[in-house]
């Protein structure tokens, strides 16, 4: 650990949580429409994935928005989106599953679970054609690894040796069903182990994440081909707004609850004397600062025009996009 | 200042919330992210949360109230000072000593090992945590349990409370108790029940056997309590009938309305908005008693049809489902209870008719019909005239 990194997972993870915070509160007063699906409690994976791939491409399911900003994205321009307003990275139309930037080689947001393994597998297809080192991001959740596509997906990527990091965040559940009672075992990388690389890390500790992908990036740029990696985490928040969340008990939140890695990453840097104390309350102003900014920026931010409907409804061209 | 916390919108298709309970009363203080109600969204029930600190002024909305989305349910004083901690408080500040200490992984996974299946899973007595301490207080044993295959694995609450229902109930005095939805807890639990005892609880409480609606039932109270918002009269009168040997009274009743229907196109109508639409076509939905339901059946150009093809529909009736193309577009409907001995009722309107004809039992050569007419539609004039051509038809048909 050193201090400058410290401060970045910091920023980055209690931007993200204010951010979405701000998110949930926005959806309640009926200005965010559609889908919500919020990260909180999972920041370290989010974080920790993106600080250390930070060149190839990122695919991801719809549980986003911390992921988008670790990647660079302005929270401004991810709040408009989820207002649906035209100063949106999607221009307003794609909504909180829809953050797709190519300039930062994001392909964010897909509803179908596990939809986006298959494509991210093309992707590092291409990248392996076109000998390109960097490779390719795919993070998804446990119920994701129950799918066809997840199988289909590892199986191509091994046989092929192809770049490409398999991300799983293991939360537990697939909205409400745990994932013991519909896979044989919860330690998921065993899913992946006899097709590569496969291992188990605590999701909750942003070091951690940060080195374990890292690692599976320097193994991807040596063209072995793919790596899965499982991160235990847990969401603390209701699948998406609509869901109460109340199949999970107390105590089993309470646990997960005194691993936050917000808090965590702050209380091992004071302890270890890495980082002084005033830097997060100061931080914890800047970020309040900037997430009322963001929806400042998305409320009187314009609707997108009605022509706007016929706009990127087939592809023209298409820049920084594997083709 | 004053801020109003409204009902928030949770889902997608979320329109209005009914506040299931508050969790704080006028007074109280409040500190953001403290859960102040619960709320039954379209989905399910949610906590909702103040999003400022506050002391709560005013409750808005009573437990139970159906409220609009944005709607305020409540007045949060975000000026005076609290006067004392809130309770999530006092639970916070005591362990502050330990927070700044650095927590070692090897510390917290004491517990975690024992809860959390996935650090280190002990294969045997693999179960929740609410289900271990359910266990523990009833004295059963998870591990052996599993181990004879009577417990699944990971066992759960629910599991935990069957195996204990298992205990004190026969499978037949279970099956009572779930059909009657009786909790096991009216029962003094230090003896094996059986179905007799439950039987006899059942009689001295008067307890009832809920019987859920189904979904014919279900259209036919939304039918009817639609029906019972119109503005209706009733027109009485006795109509001479002379039956066809082969023929169904209930198709001559038909054949005849329809026609008759034809003069009259008010009777042809329904109404829309600030307009009548009026159908060329003579469609009469028939009240059809099927088993233990009812449907409201439309013969669908019953002007054109002929006598024999009314008839052949109406004795085909009951043997066969009906479509929803079949169950809609009519304008006029009749009820006939005659086949019951009933001599006169009155029955209420179908949907969007304009009227309908109940028929009561053939007598001396004559039939008791009520009308039922929205006022919406036709004045009492226009009745009349309909109901006079109909009692002129009737008369000529033998
Ligand atoms: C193919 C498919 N089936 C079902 C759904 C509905 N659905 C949306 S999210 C979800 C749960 C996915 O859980 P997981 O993969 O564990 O991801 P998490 O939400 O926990 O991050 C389901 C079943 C869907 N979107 N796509």
């Amino acid at each position: 650990m050193n201090s400058a990194r410290v401060k970045t997972f910091y920023y980055l993870m209690k931007l993200g949580r204010e951010f979405e915070l701000a998110a949930k509160q926005e959806y309640m007063k009926g200005n965010i429409a559609g889908f919500l699906h919020l990260d909180i409690g999972q920041e370290a994976c989010s974080v920790g994935s993106m600080q250390a791939f930070d060149k190839g491409d990122v695919f991801t399911h719809y549980r986003e928005h911390v992921l988008a900003i670790a990647r660079g994205m302005d929270p401004k321009v991810v709040m408009a989106e989820l207002f649906g307003k035209a100063t949106g990275v999607s221009k307003g139309k794609g909504g909180s599953m829809h953050l797709f930037d190519p300039t930062l080689s994001f392909y964010g947001g897909d509803a179908i679970v596990a939809g986006h393994l298959p494509i991210a597998t093309g992707c590092a297809y291409a990248r392996k054609v076109q000998g390109e080192k960097a490779g390719v991001f795919a993070i998804f959740g446990d119920g994701a690894t129950n799918a066809g596509a997840f199988f289909e997906s590892i199986n191509i990527a091994a046989a092929w040796k192809l770049p490409l990091i398999f991300f799983c965040e293991n939360n537990y559940y697939a909205i409400g069903t745990r994932i013991g009672w519909v896979s044989p075992f919860e330690e998921l990388f065993n899913k992946a182990k006899n097709y590569m690389p496969a291992k188990r890390i605590d999701g909750m500790d942003v070091c951690e994440v940060y080195k374990a992908v890292t690692e599976a990036k320097e193994y991807l740029e040596n063209g072995l081909g793919p790596y899965f990696i499982e991160a235990e985490t847990y969401r603390y928040e209701g699948h998406s707004m609509s869901d109460n969340g109340k199949y999970r008990s107390e105590e089993e939140m309470e646990i997960f609850k005194s691993r936050d890695p917000i808090e965590k990453l702050k209380r091992e840097a004071i302890a270890l004397g890495i980082v002084e104390e005033s830097y997060f309350d100061e931080t914890d102003k800047k970020i309040e600062q900037e997430i009322n900014e963001a929806i400042e920026f998305a409320a009187n931010s314009p609707e997108p025009e009605l022509n706007e409907l016929y706009e990127d409804v087939y592809c023209k061209e298409c820049t920084n996009v594997v083709s | 200042m004053d801020y109003k916390i409204v009902m928030p919108v949770l889902s997608d298709t979320m329109d209005k919330g009914k506040l299931i309970k508050w969790h704080v009363h006028e007074g109280d203080t409040v500190h953001k992210g403290d859960v102040i109600a619960e709320v039954e969204s379209d989905k399910a029930i949610m906590e909702v949360q103040t999003f400022k600190d506050g002391v709560v002024k005013k409750l808005l909305v009573k437990e139970g109230d159906e409220v609009p989305v944005k709607e305020p349910i409540a007045i949060l004083d975000t000026e005076t000072k609290p006067q004392a901690p809130t309770k999530k408080e006092q639970a916070k500040e005591e362990p502050s000593k330990e927070e700044s200490k650095v927590v070692q992984k090897s510390e917290i996974p004491s517990i975690l090992q024992e809860l959390m299946p996935t650090s280190a899973p002990p294969v045997e007595g693999y179960a929740s945590p609410a289900a271990k301490k359910a266990a523990a207080k009833a004295n059963i044993d998870i591990e052996t349990l599993q181990k004879e295959g009577v417990l699944p694995k990971p066992a759960h609450l629910k599991d935990i409370s069957e195996e204990l229902l298992k205990r004190y109930f026969t499978p037949k005095a279970l099956h009572l108790l779930k059909e009657y939805g009786i909790e096991a807890n009216s029962f003094t639990l230090d003896h094996k029940i059986d179905e007799e005892e439950v039987q006899d609880f059942i009689m001295k409480n008067n307890i009832p056997k809920p019987f859920p609606l189904s979904s014919n039932r279900k259209a036919v109270i939304k039918n009817v309590e639609e029906s019972a918002k119109k503005p209706t009269y009733l027109v009485m009168e006795t109509f001479d009938i002379k039956p066809y040997k082969n023929v169904k009274l209930t198709s001559i009743l038909i054949k005849t309305i329809a026609d008759v229907m034809q003069r009259h196109p008010l009777t042809r109508a329904i109404l829309e908005g600030d307009r009548y639409l009026i159908y060329p076509s003579s469609n009469i939905s028939v009240a059809v008693a099927k088993g233990d339901d009812l449907f409201m059946v439309v013969c669908k150009d019953a002007q054109q049809k002929s006598l024999e093809a009314i008839d052949e529909w109406v004795r085909n009736l009951k043997n066969r489902d009906y479509s929803a193309e079949e169950l809609s577009g009519s304008t006029f409907g009749i009820s006939n209870l005659g086949m019951f001995g009933i001599k006169r009722f009155s029955a209420m309107i179908n949907k969007k008719d304009s009227g309908i004809a109940a028929f009561g039992t053939l007598y001396d050569g004559k039939i008791d019909v009520t009308f039922t007419f929205d006022h919406r539609i036709l004045n009492g004039v226009d009745a009349a005239k309909f109901v006079s051509d109909l009692k002129n038809s009737f008369k000529g048909n033998g």
